[in-house]
């Protein structure tokens, strides 16, 4: 694994006019990053990446099983127990899932196992760089000669979301629905839009706060349709605590990401998996804050509220005490704490792994790299090739 | 060692292509991707009989339909306060109270005059709706065309759907936007913005980070 600076496409931004692609420059900050990108090996990708991954989600579902029989660990990750008969039943009925990204901490081959720093297994981004937008920087300095044919890419995100659509079984209309001042969750489900209609189905894309009720007890977009068919890019914690709520098992709505996933999504899930198999090669020990075996954690450890997101709340410490720490709305539902594994740093950069899942299968990388250690949302999306 | 990837062991999609994205298609609106809406064959029917003997289909299917889309009226037939209200919608005589069975003289979908329109007691109560004066089905079951009842337009010719879409008073094959073939909406809206309070509240972006 190798970062190798790289003379950016002079077209670039013409390119992401064409594709779509309007989140490149936020507030004037470059997000879209193509003077380097990574560099790895077959080896590295397939031994060191995806087989784990595939291995982890194994695991994963090893957790939500268990869920479903011990309603502690739902308890534990502070799941309001009026949704817990809603989650088991979708696991129970087999409900599918369409994505998810397993984030870690890895720096090549001879660098030890990556690393699983977290799953974001309910509203993960970052999609459309990942699927789209690195795709076609590959396949642009392919044809200008500054790769050669033979680069490869980890990244059949795009064909697999298009079979994961088919593969869903899903009848009338698929809505989809974020909240409306994000371009970034405008433009990712958007992108899931063009693929769901690549696959056969008819998409809506509605603010979430469109949607209406009926006295039926069912679910009618803004213009009041039906919504039998629900992806929605907002997270189970938030709908735990919103209004309608309580309306959703009994309108039987089909919801993507499944109930399910909100277990998987749970910062709880660490010290789970840890739980399962400790001393697994791609875990840190991971601990509830109120259950720490000390001597596992050591003194370097970052402490994660169980609902954080985008690197908020986020806190790290060394030797014990707080080194650095990341701002934010997260942390009343409590916290883990899981053992420091510091992102790798390639000249000052501090990439993660994001790995992507669709429909359980891994089947992409993207990069994410931060001058700091947290990756927040302020953090710059590098493409990667696969050279040997 | 280098190797040259075939299309079988390479790991990236073999062609990534848009097909919305970067078309001019940006605002978020419903049906914003629905442009230049693609058109479904359906047919539409006013009795089994009628079914039956247009010869597509066989009587058992015939009658299965019809009686989905019994099933489906009384899930989604539209709901009125008063009979002026139903009335001005579907037009004279073409509603009821649900929980009387009254045999009105409905009017079908190209006006033939037999009529089969089921009389749901069940759902509805105070309420007025329209009576179902024929269905909507698709050739085969499980397709886009969902089997749904029809009610009377209050345009001469017309029928509309339970969500409210106009379609051509017609019985036998028809050509039908996929919308509106769509399985219809349920109930009246009660509330809207039940969804969504909380990410405002905390000020985050629902970002996976």
């Amino acid at each position: 694994m190798e970062r190798i600076k790289s003379a950016e496409r002079s077209d670039w931004h013409k390119v992401a006019q064409e594709l779509g692609f309007r989140f490149h420059t936020p507030g004037g900050e470059p997000y879209w990053r193509e003077d380097a990108y990574y560099a790895f090996s077959i080896n590295e990708i397939e031994d060191d990446l995806e087989n784990p991954v595939a291995e982890l989600e194994q695991m994963c579902f090893a957790v939500v099983e268990r869920a479903c029989r011990d309603e502690e660990v739902l308890e534990r990750l502070k799941i309001p127990r009026n949704f817990w008969d809603y989650i088991q039943q979708s696991w129970k009925n087999r409900a599918r899932n369409l994505y998810g990204r397993m984030d870690f901490s890895y720096s090549g081959d001879g660098g030890g196992p990556a690393k699983l720093l977290e799953y974001n297994a309910d509203t993960p981004t970052a999609l459309y760089e990942a699927a789209v937008f690195q795709w076609r920087w590959l396949e642009d300095l392919q044809k200008s000669g500054q790769l050669p044919e033979s680069a490869d890419q980890f990244n059949s995100i795009h064909e697999t979301l298009i079979e994961a659509f088919e593969a869903f079984g899903i009848e009338g209309p698929l809505h989809l629905a974020c909240e409306e001042n994000s371009e970034e969750d405008l433009g990712t489900i958007e992108y899931l839009a063009d693929c769901a209609e690549q696959a056969g189905l008819s998409p809506y894309l509605l603010p979430i706060s469109a949607i209406g009720l009926t006295d039926l007890g069912g679910f009618v977009d803004g213009e009041d349709r039906s919504i039998y068919n629900l992806f929605k890019l907002y997270p189970w914690e938030w709908i735990w605590k919103d209004e309608f709520a309580v309306h959703l098992q009994r309108s039987r709505m089909k919801v993507i990401e499944p109930p399910w996933k909100a277990i998987l999504s749970n910062k709880g899930l660490l010290p789970y998996l840890w739980q399962l198999e400790p001393g697994h090669p791609n875990l840190l020990p991971a601990f509830f804050e109120d259950a720490v075996d000390t001597e596992a954690l050591g003194l370097n450890f970052v402490r994660k509220p169980l609902f954080s997101r985008e690197g908020a709340n986020i806190e790290i410490f060394e030797d014990g005490c707080s080194a650095e720490t990341a701002g934010g709305p997260y942390g009343a539902e409590g916290a883990v704490v899981q053992a420091l594994s510091p992102l790798p740093s390639f000249d000052a950069m501090h990439p993660v792994m994001g790995v992507w899942l669709v429909a359980s299968r891994p089947v992409g990388l993207g990069i994410r790299e931060d001058v700091g250690r947290i990756t927040t949302d302020g953090s710059r999306f590098v493409p990667h090739v696969i050279l040997e | 060692m280098t190797s040259i990837k075939t299309a079988s062991t390479r790991k990236r999609s073999g062609k990534v292509t848009l097909i919305a994205m970067g078309a001019g298609v940006s605002a978020i609106a419903v049906a914003a991707l629905m442009q230049g809406e693609e058109k479904l064959d359906a047919f539409q029917f006013a009795t089994v009989d009628g079914c039956i003997t247009s010869g597509e289909f066989t009587e058992a299917y015939c009658r299965a339909q019809f009686a989905t889309a019994q099933t489906e009226h009384a899930r989604v037939a539209p709901r009125y306060q008063t009979l002026a209200d139903c009335e001005a919608e579907h037009g004279p005589q073409a509603c009821q109270k649900p929980p009387q069975v009254s045999k009105s003289e409905a009017v079908q979908p190209g006006g033939t005059s037999d009529n089969q329109a089921p009389q749901h007691a069940s759902t509805g109560g105070g309420l007025w709706m329209p009576l179902m004066v024929g269905w909507m089905m698709g050739r085969a079951m499980g397709g886009p065309v969902a089997t749904q009842p029809l009610y009377t337009g209050a345009k001469p010719g017309t029928a509309r759907t339970a969500a409210g879409a106009s379609v051509d008073a017609k019985t036998g094959p028809v050509s039908v936007a996929k919308s509106k073939a769509a399985r219809p909406p349920a109930g009246r809206l009660m509330a809207r913005g039940g969804f969504g309070r909380t990410g405002t509240s905390t000020g985050m972006r629902s970002f996976g980070g």
